[in-house]
Order: C-alpha cells, then structure tokens, then sequence
C-alpha cells in the first residue's frame, strides 16, 4: 500500500500541537511541514479546474492554524489537516458552481506522448514507460470520478488515510467509505490495465 | 494454499485496504503473476511525484501561512468587515451627536469610546444582525471575488 511513504506520526506529534497551540511558530512550522504533501495534493486533485491551488493550500494552512485548539488529538494530524483541505476544495467547487470540463475531442492526444515528463531508464524501459502511461491515465480518470468517490481516493490513496478517519471526513460510515474506494479503483483499474495490458 | 488466481474484486480489495482476505494477500504474496498485477497497479495508483511542488515553493507557502497567522485576526478581517463596522458606528454615533449629547457634561466621551473599542475587538457585525445576514455577506463577498478573478 503507497500510503506509508508519507511521513507517519511520530511520538512528539502532539507535543508539537501543544507547542503550536501556544503560538510557538517554529512548532507550528514542523506541523505543516510534516504534512504538507498530502495538503498539496489532496488540494491539487480536487479543487474545480483553474482554481489555485497554491492559495488553496495557504488557506488549508492557515485554516488549520487558527482551529488548532479543536483538534482532539485522536485520528492522525495528517488526516486532520487533509480534511480541512478536502472541505476547503468542495466549498470552492459548491461555490464556483463548476463543473469538470470534459473535452470531446483528442481525449486520446491527451496522452500523446506521457512519456515527455517520465525518464525511460531503468531495468525495463518498456514496462517502466507503461507503468507511467497507466499513471497518466489515473490521473486524468480521477477528475472525471463523482465526488465523492474522488474525495475518498484522493484521501485514501494520496494522503494516506485510514478509512476511520475518511469516514469522519465525510460524513459517512465506513462501509460507504469502502463502497466508493471500490467502485473508483475498479473504474481507475480499467484505465491502468489499458495502458499495461 | 489456493491456485487460483485473484478475482478483480479480490485484487480491488487488496488495493482499497482495510480487512484483507487472508487467503488472497497470502496467494497474491506467492504467485507470480498476481504479485505482479498487484504492484503495477499500486504504483499506477500512487499520486505522481512529478507534479508535487518544489521544496522551495512549499516552503514558501509554509512561511506565507505562519506569517498569517501570526498576524492578528483583526487585521485578516475582510474589507467588506470594516465597511459594515464603520457604518455601524456612525449609524450608533450620529444620533448621539445630533442631540448634542456626547457634549453634555452627563456623558463620559472616554467611556464611549471605550465601549467602541469593546465593540470592536469583538464582533459588532455578528452582534448587530442576525447570523444569516451575516454569512450571506460573506458568501457574497467572497463569489464576487472569484468572479473578479475569473
């Protein structure tokens, strides 16, 4: 499972919140540091096209600063902290009114060359270049998921929640939680079994 | 040990996580071809490193955010916020000045503005209209903004 390559909770996470809460800046600092990745990416994956997302995660930031004295302690500060992000994304999209634009046309140039960005190196430069096509693809098919699907991919898979704590985020049990994993990994699978045959 | 190889939904539930199926980790842990089918799609299914942001952006943004937060919150109050304030106060004060009563000698001017001060460290545009109005407000601010910048 990819999640583990973020950072974990270490046992002075919440010595760091206590400090941060205290208005120690250098604390606060390390908090967001730790975390940031998944911030970044949660806010990159689900805010509506053209948005910032820069700006996005500054207010995640911010936002998480401000409402430290809420957080319990009990689920993990990372998934604390993506939750504020994805909720930041959803009001930005219910706000905006926007909806995905989906292109009639040249959705198969979209992938022209996926190869542009991705070194070919490595012990099999065939596989290696499919695997990133099969990435490419994810990544496209992701934004075109319902929502809450992609919430709890994004969440799941890019910012490495438990599905304990996607649930608090959403609003919903952990038996929905694990019916849209399903269905948008399913539907995420057939594009990557495209692409690695 | 089981041969067969591993159904869609038992490869969807390896990805996904939670309660795993003993017997298919186990079959997917010793087959060859599964194991291979499991990491492709894991790797395909992890976020792409590529479009992550530099360290010097993040921390550039990192830095942003603790210096708006050590601001203090009045000064991040929105312009519509201080608009709304400042009309209260006048709306406040003018009776007051046009009855000339802030000049009669019954009236402490410091005291007032003291209660104005009062007034405004705390939240007098919450204080003075019904919550909803107040979101609403700040809703709308805040599409007009996104409209401008779209």
């Amino acid at each position: 499972m990819p999640r583990r390559e973020l950072p974990v909770e270490s046992d002075d996470e919440l010595t760091l919140v206590e400090r941060a809460r205290a208005g120690d800046r250098e604390a606060a600092g390390q908090l967001l540091e730790r975390h940031e990745l998944s911030v970044w990416r949660v806010c990159r994956h689900l805010l509506p096209p053209g948005e910032d997302v820069e700006g996005a995660v500054q207010e995640t930031f911010v936002r998480a600063l401000d409402k430290l004295h809420r957080y319990s302690g009990k689920g993990s500060f990372g998934g604390w902290l993506a939750t504020i992000a994805a909720n930041y994304c959803r009001d930005r999209r219910r706000r905006g009114r926007l909806v995905p634009f989906r292109s009639l046309e040249g959705e198969e140039e979209d992938d022209a060359n996926p190869l542009a960005v991705f070194p070919a190196d490595g012990p099999d430069p065939e596989r290696t270049a499919m695997g990133r096509q099969a990435m490419a693809r994810v990544q496209r098919e992701l934004a075109r998921l319902p929502r809450r699907q992609q919430e709890a991919f994004v969440l799941r898979f890019f910012a490495g929640m438990e599905l304990a704590d996607i649930s608090a985020a959403l609003g919903v049990d952990v038996g929905s939680v694990k019916t849209h994993l399903h269905r948008a990994v399913r539907r995420l699978r057939e594009q990557v079994l495209e692409a690695v045959p | 040990m089981r041969v067969e190889h591993l159904t869609d939904d038992e490869l969807d539930s390896l990805l996904v996580g939670g309660e795993e199926d003993g017997q298919a980790a186990e079959h997917a842990a010793t087959c060859l071809s599964c194991r291979r089918r499991v990491g492709e799609l894991r790797r395909a299914l992890r976020p792409d490193e590529e479009l992550d942001p530099s360290l010097a952006t993040r921390a550039r943004v990192r830095q942003a955010a603790l210096a708006a937060w050590a601001m203090p919150q009045r000064a991040r109050r929105p312009v519509w916020w201080w608009a709304v304030a400042a009309g209260l106060v006048a709306a406040l004060a003018l009776p007051l000045l046009q009855s000339g009563r802030l000049d009669s000698p019954d009236v402490d001017a410091a005291e007032v503005l003291s209660q104005v001060d009062t007034l405004l460290a705390g939240d007098p545009v919450s204080a003075a209209f019904p919550a909803e109005l107040v979101t609403a407000l700040a809703a709308g601010q805040e599409v007009a903004a996104t409209g401008d910048a779209s």
